[in-house]
């Protein structure tokens, strides 16, 4: 309201609109060559560090890529070799086990929390920091140090799980329980994504929630009603964002299993084995070729959630 | 203040900043006011650190004009920074070099030849011309080695007698071996914690070369071919089927995994291990004790031990220094000076240079004193009967592929032997220059 007061209030004492503040006419050039400088310093960057290196490894993809070896054109057999290579098979396993159990989980977290802090009540600042404080310092390589003495033989995870009966050992040295870790670690820091969601929440009209308590719905029917469709955008957004992300965990992995994926490939993510194989192993071109691959099947499976978000995502003023 | 003076003070600092920067960029290895900086990197452990950096504090004390920027990693880690290096030709000026790498690298142009040198800054006399030529490639000397060091078995005797059992004859053969590993496991079962023989020595890279040259087989040509095939392979892991099934009597993958970085050896939950013998140094540090002991490998099929002196760690300088002569003095430094063999001792294998040997002083009952006599006594039995494998360019990256990949999936039973073997053949073929 007061907006529209204010800006009544200039066009009543301002001069017509067309005239430029300060009296001189436009200068179109000089503006787009400012335009041209200011952008300059981030088009240098995305030339020289994105689009430059990326042309370049798509280039190597098709080379065996050497850092030290002679090395020259191979065409596709990068790509082929990788469908022949076992330890290819099981990073895609465990990275497509990591995202697709891994992103729900997290999402869901990110929402239930955003829900509770969402009602106004005391602390409700502090909370929210408490809650996404995780988001800020989880990537970081003390934290995964620290999660991997948590969760190994003594650790605190262990000693808990042993006054449940669970066998002693820790978590680290079984194969059948790092992926679960890895994937405890990552809905811990499922801070980013609840702080998208309370935008959504505060979004949503409490007029609707209102009618629909006259109707008589209860808490369940509101939220499978009303807050999920309504929040059915942001949901999408961070469903994509999300899933991206996962398949490109590294950090994480690489502290807890010392750059190796072990124990027995079982936390070999993807991005890992393609480090192994690119400065561990000097097979640069063959690492290239596994970056394309991802980037096309990411590439796919985001055009695959935008072609089905018709059918599920809903936005205001929408009509059908 | 105005808005302008605030964007030009960023813009200044801005373009401060990365001069700065480039300056970094460009200066990493040189001189400032008539100082020369040289960059050193080894691989080893925490121990190995602590005298390298001792021994270059001396070096600097005796060369004002040289600093030297040190580093180190552990060794998968340490080829891999090696190898981002070479990709950017930014080497550093000396560095820790393997046999395993040496065709690679020299192949390749990366390594400075020592020739221009040898005489000058760097004294080779002292070491032995067949020990020396070990760093030669393509007839130029382009690595230096610091001393040599053999295959051993060492063993944690307090353990041993712990558990009331009493170690294998000195001249003992793999089945007496694996015979006394299954004692460990049963006499190390009530034990607290759970005590083991060792780790499965099929798994060791090395211990299959040493087996070949049991079976009279030179591993590789000099061309790179292979002289054994998949069968020997097969047989060798399978030696030791009988520890791993019914019951397992090797130390266990999942504990291994706990344990790291320490090992069942150096954390005294397995009694005995192979490794080099330079590596007593390493484990007793590990261990927190000093009674750590040393066997020969077991004897092959002829009853005969064949076994060899490799040439351990070497120097090299990289081809991209911009100080040579300075580098060439601190290898001469690092082989040849008395003071530092003294802080240095066997670390790095028996020292090379004679002049350094007669200098070291050991201390009857040292660990020093433990890898000499253990060398010489190995040579005084004739077990010394054969020269180390040959390692053809691609040898790192196979012995890589063996211990680091596929003993980890092998150790928790995700392949057999034969996937094993499969695997290590195709993957040679991807790895080794012919």
């Amino acid at each position: 309201m007061s907006l529209t007061h204010e800006a009544s209030r200039e066009s009543a004492n301002s001069t017509p609109a067309r005239r430029p503040r300060n009296g001189r006419p436009p200068r179109r050039g000089a503006e787009t060559r400012a335009g041209y400088a200011f952008l300059a310093p981030w088009l240098l960057g995305f030339i020289t560090l994105t689009a430059g290196p990326m042309i370049a490894s798509l280039y190597l993809s098709f080379t065996n890529f050497h850092p030290i070896r002679d090395w020259g054109w191979v065409g596709f057999d990068n790509f082929t070799r990788l469908f022949d290579d076992p330890r290819f098979m099981d990073s895609v396993q465990v990275t497509g086990l990591y995202a697709v159990v891994g992103t729900p989980i997290k999402l869901a977290a990110a929402l239930g929390v955003a829900m509770l802090l969402n009602n106004r009540r005391r602390g409700q600042g502090t909370y929210r920091s408490l809650f996404y404080a995780p988001s800020l310092i989880g990537a970081s390589v003390s934290i995964a140090i620290i999660w991997k003495a948590m969760f190994n033989d003594q650790g605190i995870v262990d000693e808990i799980g042993q006054f449940f009966g669970m066998k002693p050992g820790g978590w680290v040295g079984n194969p059948d329980m790092t992926l679960p870790m890895m994937i405890l670690l990552a809905v811990w820091q499922f801070g980013a994504p609840m702080v998208i969601f309370l935008a959504g929440l505060k979004q949503i009209p409490n007029e609707l929630y209102e009618a629909a308590e006259v109707d008589g719905a209860g808490p369940l029917r509101k939220f499978f009603r009303i807050t999920l469709p309504m929040l059915s955008p942001v949901l999408f957004f961070n469903l994509v964002l999300e899933t991206i992300n996962s398949f490109q965990v590294f950090a994480s992995a690489f502290i807890i299993s010392g750059g190796k994926g072990g124990p027995a490939n079982s936390t070999l993510f993807y991005t890992l084995y393609l480090y192994q194989r690119g400065f561990g192993q000097g097979q640069l071109g063959y690492a290239a070729a596994m970056a394309w691959l991802l980037v096309i099947v990411v590439g796919i499976i985001t055009l695959i959630f935008f072609k089905t978000s018709k059918y599920w995502v809903h936005y205001g003023g929408e009509t059908r | 203040m105005s808005f302008k003076k605030t964007a030009l003070r960023g813009l200044a600092i801005a373009a401060a900043g990365s001069l700065a920067l480039t300056a970094c960029g460009s200066d990493g290895g040189s001189s400032d006011g008539g100082n020369v900086t040289l960059k050193f990197t080894w691989w080893g452990g925490d121990e190995r650190a602590s005298r390298y950096e001792q021994a270059i504090d001396l070096f600097e004390d005796q060369n004002p004009g040289i600093k030297v920027q040190t580093s180190f990693a552990a060794f998968p880690d340490y080829w891999t920074q090696r190898s981002t290096d070479a990709t950017s030709g930014e080497l550093p000026d000396v560095f820790q070099m393997d046999a395993s790498r040496l065709l690679e690298y020299a192949g390749s142009g990366l390594l400075l030849g020592f020739d221009d040198y040898a005489g000058n800054q760097l004294d080779t006399s002292q070491i032995d011309a067949e020990l020396l030529s070990s760093g030669e490639a393509n007839g130029e000397l382009v690595a230096i080695p610091t001393g040599t060091n053999t295959l051993t078995l060492m063993y944690n005797p307090d353990l041993i007698e712990e558990l009331g059992l009493e170690i294998p004859d000195w001249d003992y053969t793999w089945d007496e071996y694996f015979a006394f590993l299954s004692e460990v496991s049963a006499a190390g079962a009530d034990h607290s914690p759970r005590v083991y023989g060792a780790n499965d020595p099929t798994m060791v890279w090395w211990l299959f070369m040493q087996h070949l040259v049991q079976q009279g087989i030179e591993p590789f040509s000099e061309t790179g071919e292979l002289n054994f095939t998949e069968d020997d392979m097969r047989e060798f892991i399978d030696s030791a089927a009988s520890l791993r099934s019914p019951d397992n009597q090797i130390f266990p993958a999942e504990r291994v995994e706990q344990l790291d970085p320490l090992g069942g050896f150096t954390n005294g939950e397995a009694v005995m291990e192979f490794h080099w013998d330079n590596f007593i140094h390493n484990y007793s540090h590990d261990l927190d004790s000093d009674n750590v002991q040393l066997m020969p490998v077991p004897s092959g099929a002829d009853g005969q031990k064949h076994m060899f002196f490799k040439p351990t760690m070497q120097l090299s300088m990289g081809a991209n220094t911009k100080h040579p002569e300075e580098a060439a003095l601190l290898v001469d430094f690092l082989i040849n000076s008395p003071e530092a063999g003294a802080i240095i001792g066997t670390d790095l294998g028996v020292p090379a240079s004679a002049e350094r040997l007669d200098a070291l002083e050991i201390e009857p009952g040292s660990l020093n004193e433990r890898v000499i006599e253990y060398q010489q006594k190995a040579r005084d039995e004739g077990y010394m009967t054969a020269t180390v494998p040959f390692q053809p360019e691609g040898f790192g990256a196979v012995e890589t592929e063996y211990v680091e990949v596929l003993a980890k999936e092998f150790d928790f039973r995700q392949i057999d032997t034969d996937a094993f073997v499969q695997r290590w053949f195709s993957e040679a073929g991807n790895h080794l220059v012919r």
